[in-house]
């Protein structure tokens, strides 16, 4: 429990096993929306509840397991020091997971708080938070014990990253108000009344996304790419300027999700300046890892992590320039409630934040274990199937998006444009197979090296991640 | 004097020097990064989420009305179901029609219809349509048969199968979606069933009148319309299409009144087999049933999904069905089988327009129509059985066991052509 990196490694490998469980979640989703009897009638895993699975899952015991990773492995690393209590870690990571088995237990048997990203019911909100602090002291602590004196911008991510989701969490869920834990209508939730509620919901649904995910992502990036391919990072100064938009401008966007409700005029007029101001924080990043990355763009082809990783910033891009361009009034009247925005959510999460993951975790695998990963043959597999799995997933998506919107708009009711979505539906699915098919490559590939992967002596273990293709 | 100036504009360029040399850095220490993320997430979120929280308070809607503990419940089961993943609960400006637009038409949503909610299930996508303005829209019995299978009513839906719920489940959710449109939805579900006991006793008393013909609730001058559209091949092929399409859930696949959903229907749905049934209703009386739908009753209003065009092919196929009174007529003789058709299934020939993959429908996938024609049947289900293929897949699937047409128990009065 006290070994070095053991809390990193053992975040890494219950996120790896956890994206099995959120796919076959999502896969069964998809299925029933091409062919709704598939499965039919069996209540734990009708769409309604399934769905919350899935995103749940994704969200906080894939992604955000591999965050908490990478947390506890880059920072030690940035600090010259060992990471400050690693039973800490690996005390929050058990918690994390005991998280996750109820979250998989009490969705499905109907147990939400009916609201979007915020399903967990209270009393797993009050674990998370936990997980949450612990993980912030333990990061915290380890930052002020350091040798380096300098703070490398990683360290700035992390620990904001650290900071907000805890606040976004509680008050999103409005975590105070436990509601009745028996008699409440609608589990045991917290929320507020009358429409008010979704404008809390929604600030935490977007800064979950912005504060959380995009800040623990961007921290990954800056540290490996520069590692990677062993070249300074371009410019400083942006990644200042890149910081603090970031927080100032992603707090301000919850309520674009919101534009046509009866919800005060100024919320929707900060939140679409705040959704423009997000080119700021977006295009200093990119640029930054991109000119980082001048004369090395072949090095891309060298190490699987890279590819991963500036791939992910490729799709990071794509959704930063929808995202703005969705909250402009006139293309949200076409594309809101329709398909185009589950894909520009799997964009984000699965395009960017996932191929992030996976990045990241094909370059601390091997480090930690030092062990060469077992067959990079397969990664290389992987990494085409859930590339290609992720296009198609998203065009179909939102192509059968626009269609859907621009049916609407002609004036065809919701049912009369059910038909011409069929073929996306069932395009999505197949997406989902080769994705799910991808991930247990990974499950596979990962368990290899841990168990057979060629051992790699003494203290040049970083380069085992450099993986030969 | 002079020297006063010479001060200032020393001083001046003594700053402007000061700031050139001096590049702005923000020197990023601990603490900094640590309060200056809390100071600056702070600052934001006093103005977009406090603040809303501390003065958005909205008095009621005239039209807003707290929810009784029944549908209360109901609520609490659409929220643990994730009906909010697929139906949201606003009416935008932008958006011409929720469901039974021609009732519901212009109720954008106003703040102070949410007034009585806590926690807000106002939803993200519309995978299914806007339930906002749901009450009402359809009868109690409808909604019964829509929950045990959506494709039993909406054959082309993707909902999915609520034939879990436990009998009082149902009820309040049900109850929960006869709430939803605050006051006038209420208004108008209340009528439904008002309707439907009053259609019930008149029925009662062995009448054969049908809902449009009682005058205090329907114009009794839409009897007098005729059929603009001739009965061309064009037309009964694309009636038929429609028909295969939306309707034999309800209708069956013999047009007979009994497909899946009649088993929790009351009224029952209309049977198009008999003449003495077809007589009751003029084209035009058949025309505005379909284009309004039945008060009272499950059959739905198809005006928000069918064209006009639509609908009047729909009922010259209608009148096609064997067994009315018009099969015999001299125009509709296409609807016999042809001989490629006979040739390709010598045992099996079409018999009627209603010969199509049918099955499929059970399958779960909803059926698209796509090889209906004219002495087309789906005659490959079941080559060896002597009636019509769709009914006999339907009595292997989830359709009720006592529906009248099975295997072994034809319709009756069913017309069979020698191929
Ligand atoms: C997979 C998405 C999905 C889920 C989940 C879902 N629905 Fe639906 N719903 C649809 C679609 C699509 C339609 C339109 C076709 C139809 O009538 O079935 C629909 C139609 C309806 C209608 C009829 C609307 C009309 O035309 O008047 C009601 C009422 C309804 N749903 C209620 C519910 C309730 C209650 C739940 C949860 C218990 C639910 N739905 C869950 C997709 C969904
Ligand atoms: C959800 C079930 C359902 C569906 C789907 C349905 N109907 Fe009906 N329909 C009924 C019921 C129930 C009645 C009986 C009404 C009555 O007794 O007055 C009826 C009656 C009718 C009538 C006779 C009206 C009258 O005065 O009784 C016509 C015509 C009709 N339906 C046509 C159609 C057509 C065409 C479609 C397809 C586009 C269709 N129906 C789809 C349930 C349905």
């Amino acid at each position: 429990m006290d070994k070095e990196f053991s809390t990193s490694r053992n975040f890494i490998l219950t996120g790896v096993i956890w994206v099995i469980i959120g796919g076959i979640a999502g896969l069964i989703a998809a299925i029933e929306m091409a062919a709704p009897d598939f499965l039919g009638g069996i209540a734990v895993l009708e769409f309604g509840r399934i769905r919350a699975v899935h995103v749940n899952v994704m969200f906080f015991l894939w992604v955000s397991s591999i965050w908490f990773g990478a947390f506890s492995y880059i920072v030690p690393k940035l600090c010259g020091v060992p990471l400050h209590s690693e039973r800490l870690g690996n005390i929050s990571m058990i918690l994390w997971n005991v998280v996750g088995i109820l979250a998989a237990l009490t969705l499905p048997a109907g147990l939400t708080q009916g609201r979007e990203y915020a399903e967990m019911i209270w009393p797993i909100d009050i674990l998370v938070v936990i997980v949450l602090l612990m993980n912030l002291y333990n990061i915290v602590r380890t930052v002020l014990a350091r040798k380096e004196k300098k703070l490398y911008v990683s360290i700035w991510y992390t620990t904001a990253a650290l900071v907000l989701m805890p606040m976004v969490y509680s008050i999103g869920n409005v975590i105070w108000d436990p509601g009745s834990l028996s008699g409440f209508p609608i589990g045991p939730s917290g929320s507020l009344d009358g429409i008010r509620d979704s404008i809390w919901n929604w600030f935490y649904g977007h800064n979950v996304l912005g504060l959380w995910f995009t800040m623990g992502g961007v921290a990954m990036v800056y540290y490996f790419v520069p590692l990677i391919i062993r070249s300074p990072l371009y410019s400083h100064t942006l990644s200042l300027i890149g910081f603090w938009s970031l927080i100032f401008f992603y707090t301000m966007v919850g309520h674009h999700h919101l534009l046509e409700t009866p919800t005060p005029g100024y919320l929707k007029t900060i939140a679409v300046i705040g959704s423009m101001g997000l080119f700021v924080p977006v295009f200093t990043f990119l640029g930054n890892i991109w000119m980082t990355m001048r004369g090395n763009w072949g090095k891309i082809y060298e190490s699987l992590p890279l590819k991963f990783l500036i791939v992910g910033t490729v799709f990071y891009f794509v959704t930063c320039v929808q995202g703005p361009f969705q909250s402009i009034q006139g293309f949200n009247r076409l594309v809101h409630f329709t398909w185009w925005i589950t894909g520009h959510a799997h964009l984000a999460m699965l395009g960017t934040m996932s191929f992030w993951a996976m990045g990241g975790l094909y370059y601390m695998v091997p480090v930690i274990m030092k062990r060469r990963i077992w067959s990079p043959a397969l990664g290389e597999a992987q990494f085409w199937l859930v590339t290609l799995g992720f296009l198609i997933m998203m065009l179909t998506l939102q192509i059968g998006g626009l269609i859907q919107g621009g049916a609407w708009l002609e004036g065809q009711t919701v049912y009369a444009a059910l038909p011409s979505m069929k073929p996306y539906a069932i395009g999505r699915a197949m997406s989902g197979a080769l994705l799910f098919f991808g991930f247990c490559l990974q499950l596979y590939n990962i368990y290899k090296t841990m168990r057979v992967g060629q051992p790699i002596s003494g203290s040049n273990a970083v380069a085992a991640a450099e993986i030969p293709t | 004097m002079a020297t006063i100036v010479e001060n200032i504009t020393k001083g001046m360029s003594e700053a402007v020097d000061g700031l050139k040399r001096r590049r702005f850095v923000l020197r990023m220490d601990y603490p900094t990064i640590f309060f200056g993320t809390i100071t600056v997430f702070l600052g934001v979120v006093f103005v977009v989420v406090a603040m809303p929280a501390l003065t958005f308070h909205v008095d009621p809607s005239p039209d807003a009305r707290p929810l009784t503990a029944q549908e209360e419940h109901g609520r609490s089961i659409y929220a643990s179901n994730g009906c909010w993943y697929c139906h949201s609960q606003y009416i935008r400006p932008q958006d011409w029609t929720g469901v039974k637009s021609f009732e519901t038409l212009g109720r954008v949503a106003q703040a102070g219809d949410f007034a009585y909610q806590k926690t807000m299930l106002l939803g993200s996508e519309r995978t299914g349509p806007d339930l906002s303005q749901e009450a009402g829209a359809h009868s109690d019995d409808w909604h019964i048969a829509h929950f045990q299978n959506p494709r039993y009513t909406s054959m082309k839906s993707i909902m999915p199968e609520f034939k879990f719920f436990a009998p009082d489940e149902l009820n309040d959710t049900i109850a929960y979606v006869q709430s939803l449109g605050g006051k006038p939805g209420v208004a108008r579900a209340q009528k439904q069933r008002e309707v439907k006991s009053a259609l019930l006793a008149i029925r009662a008393q062995g009448e054969p009148t049908r809902t449009l013909q009682i005058e205090s609730m329907y114009n009794p001058t839409w009897a007098n319309v005729t059929n603009p559209m001739p009965p061309s091949p064009r037309s009964l092929t694309h009636g038929k299409y429609i028909f295969v399409t939306n309707c034999i859930g309800c209708h069956g696949v013999l047009g007979d009144g009994k497909g899946p959903s009649a088993q929790y229907l009351q009224p029952q749905p209309f049977n198009f087999t008999t003449a003495q049934q077809q007589s009751i209703l003029s084209d035009g009386q058949m025309y505005h049933a379909i284009l309004l739908g039945q008060e009272g009753t499950a059959m739905p209003a198809w005006g928000d999904f069918l064209t006009v065009n639509d609908i009047w092919d729909l009922t010259n196929f209608l009148r096609t069905i064997p067994g009315s009174s018009l099969t015999s007529d001299p125009t509709y003789e296409m609807w016999q089988a042809t001989e490629a058709t006979v040739a390709k299934n010598p045992q099996n020939p079409a018999k009627n327009p209603f010969q199509t993959e049918f099955g499929k429908v059970n399958e779960g996938s909803y059926y698209n129509g796509n090889d209906i024609g004219p002495g087309l049947g789906g005659s490959t289900i079941n080559p060896n059985n002597n009636t019509a293929p769709g009914a006999t897949d339907i009595n292997k699937g989830d359709y009720p066991a006592n529906n009248g047409a099975s295997p072994n128990n034809p319709p009756q009065n069913q017309s069979t052509p020698k191929p």
